[in-house]
């Protein structure tokens, strides 16, 4: 795939105007870190892999690498985020306001960790975020393979690494997680749409072997096929209509471009 | 008399539900209808040595419908014990019958199938016929000549020998310049009216059921509104791309349209669609690609000629049998549909 850096950037520069001190935050960053969520296909859309986006995301997802036994290198960065006047939520241990709230704009960050040396544990990333042992911490590592580079220690994963990260928060809590749901289908016929597919091939021979590959796989087929209860297009029919997608996108378009794009992956 | 009892008694009830005026007259052998000279008679073997002056029919009891369905299939009247009636003349028939599942009065009315007339092509409504006739459209009468038996010409251009026997013998021509002349006389309508006979679609698929949208990413070279040029397409993937229905239109100059229609051989639908960078859907800013994909085979589908085009360069919409191009557009939208007339008359009169 065509990667631009100065592209990423870019979309880092214009998340900057709602999350002051972010973007240095990343560059000086020491610890491997992981940008995931909803924003990454605001930087698929800059690095024009995938149309406009169609659903608003009101934050950043980042995933600090722990790569030594303890929570230091997580809660360094989060100390960096209060100095910058950043405000811890009080429900949710991991979040953090911009001190600049904005409507319709980014308006926090979602500090979570995920372990990355063997010294480091999911229990331990768990303990870093302030969160009980069900969040899922599964398929970041998988994200973190063959990830793109915006600085060097900061990356965002790849479409089969966002889409194995959104396939696990779906399976979590298939009801309340329609929307992971909606960007897997989004994303993969965006890509289509823009014909990302194409190049995808050298991406997908690097890791086609893992477990998480061939799971992201079957489940765009079985998307395409429709003929899965588990991957039914008819699931998420209602969220794709909310956000602007009509009904011979949902019934012929999508599962043709999903179906062509598992074509590419064999 | 008992058993002839129960027909009239049909009879009788048919004129009430029906408001008919037939009457029965019961004689030695069964019953005969006056209004419309019907003698109905108990046996089959009765009927069909009886004076072929009136129509013949069956009387028949309504648990036989083996044999109801013989007689519907072979045009023999009949009246059942329960108000079922079929009456049969040379061209017209009727057919009534009460439904089971409907109210008693309710009874439905059937017009039989009218008979295929044997001056229209219904005959030639399958891949191996259309590449017969086809090819005797477009081969020279000189060059018919030369060949002194159907066996001979079928080799040559590579035709199912015994389909061609069955239409010489549906013709009842002996060679094949004569046989290439009766083609030739089929009149243009009664070729449309052939396309439409839905059984042909057991045997050929119709590209326009078939076919998805797709449009190309790739910017256009050739901006012209008609046309795009194919031959990279065409040359890139020899005798596995051919041109789609209103393609064959399009490059015979009956035909302007933006779209592109290709036939493509499932072994290169991948690879074609990443050259040409082809995306699911359909873009109000790009042509559309309409691609069928031909499971089957072109030779099974009957998709290319057999006409032998050393000369015709690649992709050339002359490699396909045109006449199946014209039966693929009956399945069109309206207005391409109407190209039919004018693809048939290219192919009858000049090609």
């Amino acid at each position: 795939m065509k990667y631009d850096v100065a592209k990423a950037q870019l979309w880092l520069k214009q998340a900057e105007g709602y999350l002051p001190g972010f973007s240095q935050l990343l560059q000086t960053a020491k610890s491997p870190i992981l940008i995931v969520g909803a924003s990454v296909c605001e930087i698929y859309q800059f690095q024009e892999w995938i149309p406009p986006f169609r659903r608003r995301t009101g934050d950043v997802d980042l995933s600090v690498g722990l790569t030594s036994s303890g929570t230091e290198q997580h809660q360094s960065f989060k100390q960096q985020l209060i100095e910058l006047g950043y405000k811890e939520d009080l429900t949710h241990p991991y979040r953090f306001h911009s001190p600049k709230a904005m409507p319709h704009a980014l308006g926090y960050i979602d500090l979570l960790a995920d372990p990355v040396g063997p010294a480091a544990s999911t229990q331990q990333a768990q303990r870093a975020m302030g969160v009980s042992e069900g969040f899922t911490l599964k398929g970041f590592s998988f994200a973190r393979k063959q990830a793109f580079h915006i600085f060097p220690q900061v990356t965002f994963p790849n479409p089969f690494g966002f889409l194995a990260l959104k396939r696990e928060g779906y399976l979590d809590e298939p009801a309340r997680r329609i929307k992971d749901l909606a960007d897997i289908v989004e994303v993969t016929s965006g890509l289509v749409e823009k014909g990302a597919h194409f190049e995808i091939e050298g991406i997908w021979n690097l890791i086609k072997q893992d477990l998480e590959a061939q799971n992201v796989r079957r489940m765009l087929t079985d998307l395409g096929q429709g003929e899965s209860v588990q991957w039914d297009l008819d699931n998420v029919a209602d969220e794709l209509a909310r956000i602007g997608f009509t009904l011979t996108d949902i019934s012929e378009t999508i599962p043709r471009r999903l179906k062509d794009f598992a074509d590419v992956l064999g | 008399m008992a058993r002839i009892a129960k027909y009239l008694k049909s009879i009788e009830k048919l004129n009430q539900d029906w408001g008919f005026k037939l009457q029965p007259e019961v004689f030695e052998r069964g019953i005969r209808l006056f209004d419309c000279e019907f003698m109905l008679e108990p046996t089959y073997l009765k009927a069909k040595n009886s004076n072929n002056r009136l129509h013949i029919g069956l009387l028949l009891p309504s648990s036989q419908s083996e044999r109801k369905r013989k007689c519907l299939s072979e045009r023999i009247s009949f009246i059942d014990d329960k108000g079922e009636i079929f009456c049969a003349n040379a061209d017209q028939a009727l057919h009534i019958k009460n439904e089971g599942l409907l109210p008693k009065r309710v009874a439905r009315l059937t017009l039989s199938p009218p008979e295929l007339s044997t001056q229209k092509p219904y005959f030639l409504m399958s891949p191996n016929a259309l590449a017969i006739a086809e090819t005797l459209m477009r081969v020279p009468s000189s060059e018919l000549k030369a060949f002194r038996s159907g066996l001979k010409f079928c080799a040559h251009y590579n035709l199912y020998q015994p389909k061609f026997s069955e239409i010489a013998r549906h013709l009842n021509v002996f060679d094949v310049e004569e046989m290439a002349k009766k083609i030739k006389s089929i009149r243009l309508d009664d070729w449309l009216d052939a396309f439409e006979v839905t059984s042909a679609r057991r045997f050929m698929t119709p590209f326009y059921s078939k076919a998805e949208p797709f449009y190309s990413l790739l910017p256009e070279s050739n901006n012209s509104v008609d046309q795009i040029d194919l031959q990279d397409v065409f040359d890139k993937y020899k005798k596995q791309v051919m041109a789609g229905p209103s393609e064959v239109a399009k490059q015979m100059g009956v035909l302007i349209e933006r779209n592109i229609n290709l036939w493509v051989s499932p072994d290169v639908i991948g690879s074609l669609k990443k050259f040409k960078k082809l995306v699911p859907g359909q873009s109000k800013d790009h042509r559309t690609w309409l691609i069928a994909v031909a499971e089957r085979g072109f030779e099974k589908e009957g998709i290319a000629s057999h006409v032998f085009q050393e000369k015709i360069r690649v992709g050339d919409p002359m490699q396909n049998n045109i006449l199946r191009s014209a039966w693929d557009l009956t399945y069109s939208d309206t207005r391409t549909r109407e190209v039919r007339k004018f693809l048939l008359r290219r192919l009858l009169n000049e090609i």
